[in-house]
């Protein structure tokens, strides 16, 4: 089987800056519920967060949202800082933090350019009753550990699994192995797949917005990051008339 | 020795890293499998999960993945017409309303005063013979059913009961949606919301209506507004008196004074009229001198839109090829938004776009006589009547369901004091709420992911839809035996049909019989997207894909518009002419309050502001400014009434500098991740409601602001992070000319 190098495209023209990718992530992966002292120390996380920027001022003002996760880079910054390890590159181009690894230096938070990396000050805790709804195929993260996206890894693996024991190939988009983020993206502005395959759907948008005259772009990409994450930038008409 | 995590840590890794150089002289091309032989969950495939179809709570296709009879994840159902595959987050949360550590696990009795907190278990058999008891001490003619609003037969089955009583059942909800049903029927003649074709149109003209933050379905205006935005692009322009989450989205956000959309729309009808730019059977019926009042420079000062904006906007619709005008929320909350609403809607008719694709596509009525889309609100005058009625003594027991009432009806009306007055209060809720807390009995109800149900979309796809609810887990408390734990609402309605020896077709079924005669039904019409021979096929297909449709039903024609001229444009009226900022209320992550007591929604972020767990006042940068008023200030607001409320404030450059904007869903007082959150804004309102259909003007409010000399921090995520760098070669966002701008 050809070794998949898996990608993400965010069209910033169809991403409404609703938030529904936010709380697919945290359902997902067991991120704790942000309670209002979290907010109140700056120990709030979210994987997936949607920026907001003010363009403008009134009436003449928009704003604007950009969704920001784990850019999977190739040259990732925060890999060669941990001295454990516990962060490093797989074979098919994912950027993975090994929790049983992490000592929690924090070198990595440091060294991301993107800040999506997010230390657990606290221990995770749920009220009993709402551990019921935690996903058994993600680890519960304690106190003292790094985390980020993983581009839900573990619906990869599970995916390929089922695709080798009962013998399916697995669809571009599949909504299996999309991460949760895709999948509840009401707009479809995240469009997740293998950039080694040159069928696929981010292979054919890479391909046709990394021209110049095209849509795509690297956030920060000046820092030779290398990111898997390809940004669409948003389209806005001219205006023939100002209120 | 005492030995630290750090320290054994670094011993393994650095022995296993020695081994791996020994071995390998480098790393080898898989992975790095040097960690303890311990693999993480993600690295393993463990238990078996299912994936089941079902409904969500605002009547959106869901497939729920299931492990070891818990629900894990929610997800659309990309089977389902009117969703295909996406979901709103609300759903995604049902998973803490069924999980949640604070719900109701018997039927609980009132010991003490009411409000006092103290409550008694008791059985379900003892709860229905209390209820038949009073019931028949009280009369049966004088008690009441306010629900939220409902769909499919959950509607049918309560709106039966509530009949055998003697009285309409009433649904409320503060953001009602009267005002844009009533033009609907008037513009298209039928009582089903047509679809609004977002997906297939290449100019959208939308008056007020926040689609993106839609309480009828995100997850559907998303897909189409997706579909909008997918090359060949469409643009969308949105007026409206604030900047909401849809009017962002917009190409272009165009400011007008509230209340006076209907005269922008008449405006727009009067330039595609006397320029002779529409040539339809309803633009042949107007004379554009009847419209001369709308002429735009008449208007441009009262609505705050220029002349050449106007125009502008008629001649972009008039060459458009399928363009659409909606219209909602704000443009319909005052109390003249019926006749705004139908200025609105009419310009479709004028443009001829009404059962056109890319236009307003009429819905089909049920395939099943008696099975509505009714999750429509009762008007706010209904509300206002009951309450009255109660007051006068008419009334004098309530039945609530999962309807916070004591929280969410504006501050003019005492609800607390009427409550008082009532001889008997029933209140079926998973939770103890602002309102249940008032209850003589307490009905514990089974949640969303616990019951059956159907539903035919309020908003449907063009075609005829019935999708189909199954309870996905069992229920939660159903080990506590057949006398306690949780019920779901229509059961506990047929059950009590049965005791009070009502004769109505439900009483004393299941919701189960119920829905299989459904099924078969629907079985019989032998067509759609399942047929079979028998009814258990049937029923098997409509589980597992969650409904049943039918894409060849569809309405082949506009039969008869109830609209004979131009709709007489009332100017707008509100709560205090001395007060200087009109008050638009909205709502944000945690909805009307509903949502209010869900983690997730409390801690999610509001797009617009990046706050969280709390209540903001939105004010207008310049005029903050001009006020001293600095972000975390704590305002009072008063609404010229007596009534004040304290809110932090939030200067933004959106607010237009005569505009409070305050979300509402905060400040209730009872519940774990609700009190002590936020400020209740629905206890200033003073709202009155539109003389002509009764909708409530929840947009009519206008209130002065103080500053006192607290400020706090706001739990806000903006600010969390150092923006990300806007590169000047290479601006995150970059803006182009659209290749199908008009």
């Amino acid at each position: 089987m050809k070794q998949s190098k898996w990608g993400m495209v965010v069209d910033l023209d169809k991403c409404t800056g609703c938030q529904g990718c936010v709380v697919a992530c945290q359902a997902e992966n067991n991120i704790p519920s942000n309670e209002k002292s979290d907010y109140d120390e700056d120990r709030v996380i979210q994987w997936i967060r949607v920026e907001r920027y003010w363009e403008g001022t009134f009436p003449d003002v928009k704003a604007r949202f950009i969704p920001i996760m784990c850019q999977h880079c190739d040259e990732a910054p925060c890999e060669p800082v941990c001295p454990v390890y516990a962060t490093y590159h797989n074979s098919e181009g994912l950027n993975v933090q090994v929790y049983n690894r992490c000592i929690g230096t924090r070198f990595c938070a440091n060294n991301c350019p993107y800040q999506v990396r997010f230390f657990n000050f606290w221990e995770a805790e749920w009220p009993d009753s709402l551990k019921n709804q935690l996903n058994p195929d993600v680890t519960v993260r304690s106190r003292g550990i790094m985390e980020k996206c993983t581009f839900c890894i573990q619906r990869i693996r599970r995916t390929k699994r089922d695709a080798n024991v009962n013998g399916f190939e697995i669809d571009d988009g599949s909504r299996a192995i999309n991460p949760a983020c895709v999948n509840a993206c009401p707009t479809e502005a995240l469009v997740f797949g293998d950039m080694n395959d040159s069928n696929s759907k981010v292979s054919k948008i890479k391909e046709k917005e990394s021209k110049k005259s095209g849509r795509g772009y690297h956030l920060m990409e000046h820092y030779g990051t290398s990111p898997n994450v390809i940004y669409l930038k948003k389209i806005e008409k001219n205006k023939s008339h100002s209120n | 020795m005492d030995l630290t995590r750090r320290d054994f840590i670094k011993l393994i890794g650095g022995g296993a890293t020695g081994a791996i150089i020994f071995s390998a002289c480098g790393i080898p091309e898989e992975e790095l499998y040097f960690q303890s032989p311990n693999k993480l969950p993600e690295d393993q495939v463990t238990g078996i999960d299912n994936w089941y179809a079902t409904l969500g709570s605002n009547g959106e296709g869901l497939a729920v993945r299931i492990m070891e009879g818990r629900a894990k994840k929610v997800e659309g159902n990309s089977d389902y017409p009117s969703n295909t595959g996406a979901h709103s987050y609300s759903n995604e949360a049902e998973l803490q309303i069924l999980y949640h550590p604070e719900r109701l696990e018997s039927p609980l009795v009132r010991d003490g005063n009411r409000g006092s907190g103290k409550w008694i278990e008791i059985g379900w058999n003892d709860a229905y013979q209390r209820i038949n008891d009073q019931l028949n001490t009280l009369g049966y003619d004088k008690s009441r059913f306010v629900t939220k609003p409902l769909g499919g037969r959950s509607s049918s089955v309560i709106s039966a009961f509530s009949d055998e009583l003697g009285n309409k059942l009433l649904s409320y909800s503060f953001f009602e949606d009267t005002n844009l049903i009533n033009a609907l029927n008037i513009i298209t003649g039928s009582g089903n919301i047509p679809k609004l074709d977002i997906g297939n149109s290449d100019m959208v003209l939308n008056f007020g209506m926040d689609f993106l933050n839609s309480s009828y379905s995100q997850a559907m205006f998303g897909r189409e507004y997706g579909k909008f935005r997918t090359s060949p692009r469409g643009n969308l322009y949105h007026i409206e008196p604030r900047l909401s989450l849809t009017a962002t989205n917009s190409d272009e956000w165009i400011f007008c004074e509230l209340g006076t959309e209907g005269m922008i729309a008449s405006a727009i009808a009067y330039v595609l009229i006397s320029e002779k730019l529409v040539n339809t059977d309803f633009a042949k019926k107007i004379n554009s001198n009847d419209l001369s009042d709308f002429m735009p420079e008449k208007i441009s000062k009262i609505t705050g839109v220029k002349p050449d904006k106007i125009v502008d906007l008629a001649h972009k619709l008039a060459k458009s090829k399928h363009p659409l005008i909606i219209g909602g929320d704000t443009a319909s909350a005052n109390t003249n938004g019926s006749s705004n609403m139908i200025a609105i809607y009419a310009l479709n008719l004028l443009l001829g776009n009404i059962n056109k694709e890319g236009g307003l596509v009429l819905n089909p009525d049920s395939p099943l006589a008696d099975l509505h889309s009714s999750r429509t609100t009762s008007s706010y005058q209904e509300i206002l009547s009951l309450i009255g009625d109660i007051d006068s003594g008419t009334t004098n027991s309530l039945f609530i369901n999962q309807v916070d009432l004591n929280y969410s009806v504006s501050g003019n009306i005492n609800l607390k004091s009427s409550l008082s007055k009532l001889g008997f209060i029933v209140s079926m809720n998973s939770f103890i709420d602002d309102t249940s807390q008032y209850a003589d009995i307490i009905l514990p109800l089974n949640t969303q992911f616990e019951s059956w149900g159907n539903d035919v979309p309020v908003i449907g796809p063009g075609y005829e839809v019935v999708g189909f609810q199954q309870p996905i887990v069992k229920s939660r408390f159903s080990n506590k035996g057949r006398q306690s734990g949780a019920k779901s609402a229509e059961e506990i309605i047929m059950e009590l049909s049965k005791i009070m020896d009502f004769k109505n077709k439900y009483s004393g079924k299941t919701m189960k019989d119920v829905l299989m005669d459904d099924a078969k039904n629907i079985m019989n019409l032998n067509r759609g997207s399942i047929r079979a021979n028998d009814l258990k096929t049937f029923w098997n297909g409509l589980l597992s894909r969650g409904g049943w449709w039918d894409v060849k039903s569809k309405v082949s024609k506009l039969e008869k518009t109830k609209l004979k001229q131009w709709p007489k444009i009332n100017s707008p009226e509100f709560s205090s002419s001395k007060s200087s900022y009109h008050l638009i209320p909205f709502k944000t992550t945690v909805s009307d309050g509903s949502l209010a007591n869900l983690p997730w929604l409390q801690g999610l972020t509001d797009p617009m502001t990046t706050i969280a767990w709390e209540t903001w006042v939105e004010i207008n940068e310049q005029e903050a400014d001009k006020l001293k008023i600095k972000e975390g200030d704590v305002l009072e607001i008063d609404n010229g009434n007596g009534r004040k409320i304290k809110a932090v404030a939030y200067p933004t450059p959106a607010t237009p500098p005569n505009v409070l904007s305050v979300p509402v869903g905060r400040g209730q007082k009872t519940g774990r991740y609700t009190s002590g959150f936020g400020t209740n804004i629905y206890s200033i309102m003073n709202t009155s409601y539109d003389p002509n259909t009764g909708a409530h003007a929840w947009a009519s409010n206008k209130v002065n602001i103080k500053k006192t000399k607290s400020n706090i921090k706001i739990p806000k995520f903006e600010g969390r992070f150092e923006e990300t760098k806007r590169d000047p070669h290479n601006h995150i966002i970059k803006i182009k000319s659209s290749d199908s701008d008009h």
